[in-house]
């Protein structure tokens, strides 16, 4: 497949006009449970699971119930700039079959009621987290929230195909939130956290995206794929993996990783390697790819969410269950 | 104030408003809920703070009771 250049994207969107007006002079027909697909739970689970970890591995120690409180912030602003990234995305999630079942395309909840939902839950994250710990992190959620909707969903998404690589720094935060809940402060090891996930993004999203390329580019979103073609994206996949695995590894040198961390993580990195390496021996994302093409970004896409829970599994298993053997240094 | 009469809620609009509202009110229970457990936390843990402080201060002050000094036989 070759890339069109940005100028030649057009989304053929649903006008944000026709949203409104659908749900305009009814009441609506919303139930919670919608409420609840605008925070994006599935995202919301990785959300609380890296933040923990962060929370965990960060010297010193937190009231139990306060940190329970703190994860709930995180979830809470998590969700809070899911629903902002719909309120703005609404267009375009009506153009794409992945995302046209949301509450705001499907018509089941109003645009202006999600925006109104997502600041809202915003403010109380954002309080609810200075309440129970500190400034550094309640303000450190704040930027993560105002990263992911304003700098993220309006700016990038839209304008560069830099769009995942740039926006991965807002999913890279909670981490370092929960690090800074803690301590009041981030560390070393606390950003070598937030790199691991920043430099994940772009092969877990890329992978994807070369699945759904035609999808993006019926909307106008200037997705890798789009732009440059499927063969540059799976490159840009596997030189992304050798960073991550890099990266990955760091955690071993500074002492934050032990020995079950080095165990856990050299394995992943070679199976994301293997994946990777096997996605760009395909032809997926080309006109021509045939079911083995998609099942290896399949693969890899899902092989990358297991990737992470694993290794800041890891990471929770020996800060929190006291099974911290560091490899350097001990 | 306007002359348009109220439209009355089908079944299906009246029964998503009853459940919209009842889970705001259990949200709103929640929030309260969190803010009080802060609450308590925060004041449990400068209750144990001013203790110590307090001990530490006793503990350094010269009419505090020194340990009873070991008596020696004549």
């Amino acid at each position: 497949m070759t890339g069109a250049p940005l100028g030649q994207i057009e989304s053929k969107d649903m006008s944000l006009q026709d949203i409104n007006a659908a749900g305009a002079g009814s009441i609506s027909l919303a139930t919670p449970r919608d409420y609840l697909l605008l925070m994006k739970p599935r995202i919301i689970q990785l959300v609380v699971f890296t933040a923990a970890a962060g929370l965990l591995a960060a010297p010193g120690g937190i009231d139990p119930v306060m940190g329970v409180i703190a994860l709930l912030a995180i979830a809470l602003g998590s969700g809070a700039a899911g629903a902002l990234n719909m309120w703005y995305d609404a267009d375009i999630d009506a153009v794409m079959s992945r995302t046209s079942t949301r509450p705001i395309p499907a018509g089941r909840v109003p645009r202006d009621a999600a925006l109104g939902f997502g600041l809202i839950l915003s403010g109380v994250s954002v309080l609810i987290m200075w309440m129970a710990t500190n400034t550094v992190a309640a303000a450190l959620l704040a930027l993560s929230i105002v990263y992911y909707a304003g700098i993220y969903t309006v700016w990038l998404k839209r304008s560069t195909p830099q769009n995942i690589v740039i926006g991965g720094g807002a999913g890279a935060f909670p981490p370092v939130i929960g690090w800074a809940a803690v301590t009041g402060g981030t560390s070393l090891d606390a950003w070598i956290l937030f790199a691991i996930i920043f430099f994940w993004t772009p092969p877990h999203f890329w992978a994807l995206s070369l699945l759904a390329n035609k999808e993006y580019a019926r909307a106008g979103v200037p997705m890798l794929p789009v732009t440059h073609g499927a063969q540059a994206t799976r490159h840009q996949i596997l030189a992304y993996t050798v960073i991550l695995a890099v990266s990955a590894a760091l955690p071993i040198l500074t002492g934050l990783g032990g020995w079950i961390y080095a165990v856990v993580s050299s394995v992943l990195a070679a199976c994301f390697m293997f994946l990777a390496v096997g996605v760009l021996r395909s032809k997926a994302g080309e006109d021509d790819s045939g079911p083995d093409d998609r099942k290896a970004a399949f693969g890899l896409f899902g092989f990358s969410i297991l990737y992470l829970f694993a290794l800041f599994g890891a990471v929770i298993v020996e800060h929190g269950l006291g099974l911290h053997w560091p490899v350097v240094g001990a | 104030m306007t002359d348009e009469p109220a439209r009355r809620l089908t079944p299906e609009e009246a029964a998503a408003r009853r459940s919209r509202n009842m889970w705001l009110a259990v949200v709103i229970l929640g929030f309260m809920g969190v803010v009080m457990t802060i609450t308590m936390v925060r004041l449990s843990e400068g209750t144990h703070r001013e203790a110590e402080k307090r001990e530490a201060e006793a503990a350094n002050s010269p009419l505090a009771p020194r340990p009873k000094q070991k008596e020696t036989e004549p």
